[in-house]
């Protein structure tokens, strides 16, 4: 249903370009969850918010691209256009609840809001919604997200909520339209542990019951393995890898994919084994590498990294990867490095 | 918030009986009477009596006790130089000037300050941002007496000059002196309003601009508002907060510019009696307005911060805003 | 659809002609190798400030009144010297500025003015900044009872509006430099302690003060690294934007007669005798009043510059 072909966006700072995301493809099938991983800077918030236009518009700069959402390229949207698919189409949840919430409005009122601006309209402009009707809905909307006594709640103020009440009442905003899709900015990071897994189960079971796709946003490979159908990969302002959350975790192929992979702790795992740290920092993306961007840092990295974009290869059907390592050409010893737990060069 | 308006009025008055206190002290450490500055040569008895008239024979303590049961009941006294008429008179008679004069500056500095400001971040770094800029600077940098002067200089006299020359008639515009009709009072609220002009825009435009910023904002937007229902409803609504809370400190200031303009433009406000009390060492008069303009400046500022209270859902919770700038992109 | 098929584009920048499969060592440097100049917190800000104009120019011009109001006095003395023959005279070769009801020499005067508020907005202000240091500095350092006393002091002293005190002293005490000195620093060290006593508090509890504690950064370290750009920014933009609001308040006691009073000179005595000629004359109002607004303008920019420059936050 959605679906971002060779993205590119910069933004202008006074330190000079930077190029954010370049060339972003991806896919996000019908009634489903896709995952979009990756550290911080590496562009993957950028990708989400080009896709509802809610990046600075005075600093950032689409290059190319395009961006189908059931067959309807959002880039060539006019403004307003664009406003009335934002809410209605695509529900938007972002990473700090304690700051997403206007705090001088009832949550009622921010709930209410955005299913009045949808509602349908008579000639006149005018709401098919009355207010009250649109407060009940809201009242109904909190129970939905399993919010205690909403009767009361839907008249209070976002300080009088918890972070993760926060985040349901963020969810019942996004959901108030029943958009078909959901895209969720690293919905738990600000979360407590315990909370986070609620969130997410919350998160499903409203896409099952509206029939709608999630995009979920995260640096936290452990959060996507119970979640997602669909992991995309994404580094240096590029995707990487992508695949079924299984082919990732089963069968990674890049080496940034693995090192990530070795980094989440597991309940099964060696006590005595140390967690895998990525050593290095992302490539500053105002000059990025021309080869592989994570070239740098790979512990199998080869000349021709340096020099060359590697070309996405199909490993087997709906898995990718951009690697050199993939390349026919490579000999097949350096492929099986990547598996040591241990760097080959120290 | 009960607690917090409590502490918020016994600061008031403590402030205020403070006041009371200090003027009282520091009026009876001025050597001499005003009727016996040293070189006269009045009759010691004509004097003793005057003396006795006001109060000023018996022993300090006593004199003190006097004054404040005398404040209690609303009596501030009786001028000097203003023979036979009370301080509370001429309150009573002057300040309705002062605060006519006060509101049209309050309204007109109020809604040009907002919309300046509110305009300024809306624009940023456009030409109505510099603009802004620009007359917020000149608001602080060029003081109310300067302004006035020019004013009076440029739109009173030669404006009036070229329109008796051109039209030959007496009518003037922006008349120099008096407050009379409505064109009396344009010059000096304007001169009187740039102040709060200043400083309204500067707090409006980065308040404006800070929640512009907030991440609530964006999820406005993510909503698909209409862009007028994000800058209104979700912007100007909070950027509004912290500029409320100025507007009561903006009180002090239009009272001290009334000193200045009134006797400007020769009004016959309470800051014009004022200046004078002090100049011509009326002691009684002096007195009075000290603790009028104080209790009346502390009132509003109080007044100001309990409907703050009212306004900001949060303050109930933690007596302190939260102001927090997301630095995510 | 329940595959993600990427489409299989061709290597951009066509398929390299040469592939060289060796493998290569890590180099962690390259990433840290970072296109951006690294600054320190006073490099940073001392570069924000040298490239805001208007900030400079501030800066240039109160240089300049200073010195003026230093050297310029030294160099016309005479600013005492009346001539009965030459009252009100219009500016000339010989009066640059004119001269006053007295046959005083405006320009001369001038200088002296410029000398006299400039030491009032200076001195007041340094006391004030000095008491305000230590007693925000006890307050929050020692905390608990003490501070909350303290506090509820500084509430009533903050409420009490300025203009009165200021008043009310000149009315009692002989008018002159010391009396305004002393009236401006009577309530002016208030909001400034507050301030001071603020940033105390906040660096106390502040987590990265922790952070820092528990990295094993030493006292000093701390107190350099942390405490100090932390708090000398605030305290020095304060400062800066506080000499303005005294030098303005000498001219407004001076205005209305109560400040400084003839034969000195100053700014505000000076605009007094200017608007008591009006609308005659105009150069004895004109010529203070257009100095007294460029230098409250400098302050006031230089300060907007200082404490953008000091806010990393207002960097990008």
């Amino acid at each position: 249903m959605l679906e971002i072909r060779n993205l590119r966006v910069s933004f202008h700072t006074y330190s000079g370009e930077v190029q954010a995301v370049r060339g972003v493809d991806l896919t996000v099938p019908d009634h489903d969850i896709t995952a979009l991983v990756g550290e911080s800077g590496c562009g993957k918030s950028m990708t989400a918010q080009t896709v509802v236009r809610l990046h600075d518009m005075s600093i950032t700069e689409i290059k190319s691209g395009e961006i189908l959402l059931d067959g309807v390229d959002l880039l060539k949207l006019s403004d307003r256009e664009m406003q009335q698919v934002r809410g209605r189409d695509v529900g938007m949840i972002f990473q700090d609840p304690m700051t997403s919430l206007n705090p001088t409005m009832t949550v009622g009122a921010q709930i209410a809001e955005v299913i009045l601006q949808h509602a349908e309209r008579d000639e006149r402009g005018r709401s098919r919604i009355t207010k009250a009707e649109s407060m009940a809905r809201a009242e109904e909307l909190l129970r939905e997200v399993k919010l205690p006594d909403p009767e009361k709640r839907v008249h209070q103020y976002p300080h009088e909520f918890s972070g993760g009440q926060r985040q349901r009442i963020m969810i019942a905003i996004a959901m108030a339209c029943h958009p078909r899709l959901l895209i969720a900015d690293e919905p738990t990071t600000a979360l407590d542990v315990t909370v986070q897994a609620q969130i997410l189960e919350l998160m499903r079971s409203m896409q099952q019951e509206h029939q709608a796709s999630i995009i979920i946003i995260t640096h936290d490979l452990g959060v996507v393995a119970n979640f997602a159908r669909h992991v995309s990969v994404m580094y240096g302002g590029m995707i990487v890898e992508s695949g079924t959350t299984r082919q990732i975790y089963e069968q990674p192929e890049h080496p940034y994919t693995h090192a990530l992979l070795k980094a989440i702790p597991s309940k099964g795992m060696d006590k005595r084994r140390e967690l895998t740290v990525i050593e290095g920092i992302p490539p500053d993306l105002i000059e990025p590498p021309v080869g592989c961007p994570f070239a740098d840092r790979c512990p199998c990295a080869m000349q021709v990294c340096r020099e060359h974009l590697p070309p996405v290869t199909q490993v087997e059907e709906g898995h990718s990867c951009r690697c050199w390592l993939l390349d026919p050409d490579c000999p097949p010893g350096m492929r099986a490095r990547r598996r040591y737990e241990d760097d080959v060069h120290s | 918030m009960k607690k917090y308006i409590l502490g918020r009025v016994v600061i008031a008055l403590v402030t205020v009986f403070v006041v009371i206190t200090l003027t009282f002290i520091l009026m009876r450490l001025i050597p001499g009477t005003p009727f016996n500055t040293g070189n006269t040569n009045m009759d010691p008895e004509a004097l003793a009596q005057l003396e006795a008239n006001y109060g000023l024979d018996k022993p300090i303590l006593q004199q003190y006790w006097i004054y404040l049961s005398n404040l209690l009941h609303g009596n501030f006294g009786t001028s000097i130089t203003y023979t036979n008429r009370s301080v509370t008179e001429i309150i009573l008679r002057a300040f309705p000037v002062s605060l006519d004069l006060g509101i049209r500056a309050m309204i007109f500095g109020i809604a040009a300050g907002l919309l300046l400001g509110i305009e300024a971040a809306l624009h940023h770094n456009k030409f109505i941002d510099r603009f802004s800029t620009l007359v917020a600077i000149i608001g602080i940098s060029v003081p109310s007496f300067v302004l006035g002067t020019l004013l009076q200089l440029v739109l009173g006299l030669w404006f009036s000059g070229w329109i008796k020359e051109v039209f030959h008639t007496d009518f003037q515009l922006f008349p120099l002196a008096r407050w009379e009709s409505f064109r009396y009072t344009i010059l000096p609220s304007f001169v009187l309003a740039m102040g709060s002009i200043a400083s309204i825009t500067r707090m409006m435009r980065s308040s404006m601009l800070d929640v512009i910023s907030q991440d609530y904002v964006k999820t406005a937007r993510s909503k698909g508002l209409s862009e007028r229902a994000v800058v209104w409803r979700h912007e100007i609504r909070n950027a509004l907060l912290p500029v409320v809370t100025i507007i009561g400190r903006m009180v002090g200031g239009l009272c001290t510019g009334s000193f200045v303009v009134e006797n400007l433009f020769a009004i016959p406000g309470l800051g014009k009696y004022y200046v004078n009390s002090v100049t011509a060492r009326d002691y009684t008069l002096t007195m009075g307005l000290t603790i009028f303009y104080a209790i009346f400046i502390v009132a509003s500022t109080l007044l100001v911060d309990i409907a703050y209270c009212f306004v900001d859902p949060r303050i109930s919770l933690t007596g302190k805003r939260r102001n927090r700038r997301e630095e995510k992109r | 659809m329940t595959t993600i098929p990427m489409p299989s584009v061709s290597p951009p920048e066509g398929t390299p002609p040469v592939k060289d499969f060796t493998p290569v060592p890590k180099d962690l440097q390259a990433s840290q190798r970072i296109n951006r100049i690294s600054l320190t917190y006073w490099q940073g800000a001392v570069m924000t400030l040298r490239r805001n104009r208007a900030a400079m120019g501030g800066l240039a011009f109160i240089i300049l009144v200073v010195l003026v109001g230093i050297i310029g006095p030294i160099l016309w003395p005479a600013y005492q010297k009346t001539n009965l023959l030459a009252t009100l005279q219009a500016p000339s070769g010989k009066h640059w500025l004119g001269t006053d009801l007295l046959g005083r020499d405006t320009f001369t005067r001038l200088l002296w003015g410029t000398r006299t508020s400039l030491m009032i907005g200076f001195v007041a202000e340094t006391i004030n900044l000095l008491i305000g240091i230590l007693y925000g500095g006890i307050s929050g350092y020692v905390g608990g009872k003490t501070d909350v006393v303290m506090m509820r002091i500084i509430d009533v002293i903050v409420s009490i509006p300025q203009m009165i005190i200021l008043i009310l002293l000149q009315t009692v005490m002989s008018n002159g430099i010391g009396t305004l000195i002393f009236s401006l620093c009577v309530t002016g060290w208030a909001g400034l302690a507050r301030m001071v006593r603020g940033q105390v508090m906040a660096l106390r509890e502040n987590e990265y003060v922790s952070a820092a504690r528990v990295l094993g950064a030493s006292r000093g370290e701390i107190l350099r690294r942390h405490l100090l750009p932390n708090t000398v920014g605030p305290i020095l933009v304060n400062y800066t934007m506080s000499i303005p609001g005294a030098i303005g308040a000498e001219a407004f006691l001076s205005y209305i007669g109560l400040g400084i009073p003839v034969p000195a000179a100053s700014w505000g005595n000076m605009l007094q005798e200017g608007a008591n000629q009006f609308p005659g004359s105009l150069w004895l109002f004109f010529s203070p009043a257009i100095l007294f607004a460029l230098t409250i303008l400098a302050f006031n920019l230089f300060g907007d510059g200082l404490r953008d420059a000091l806010d990393p936050k207002m960097r990008k």
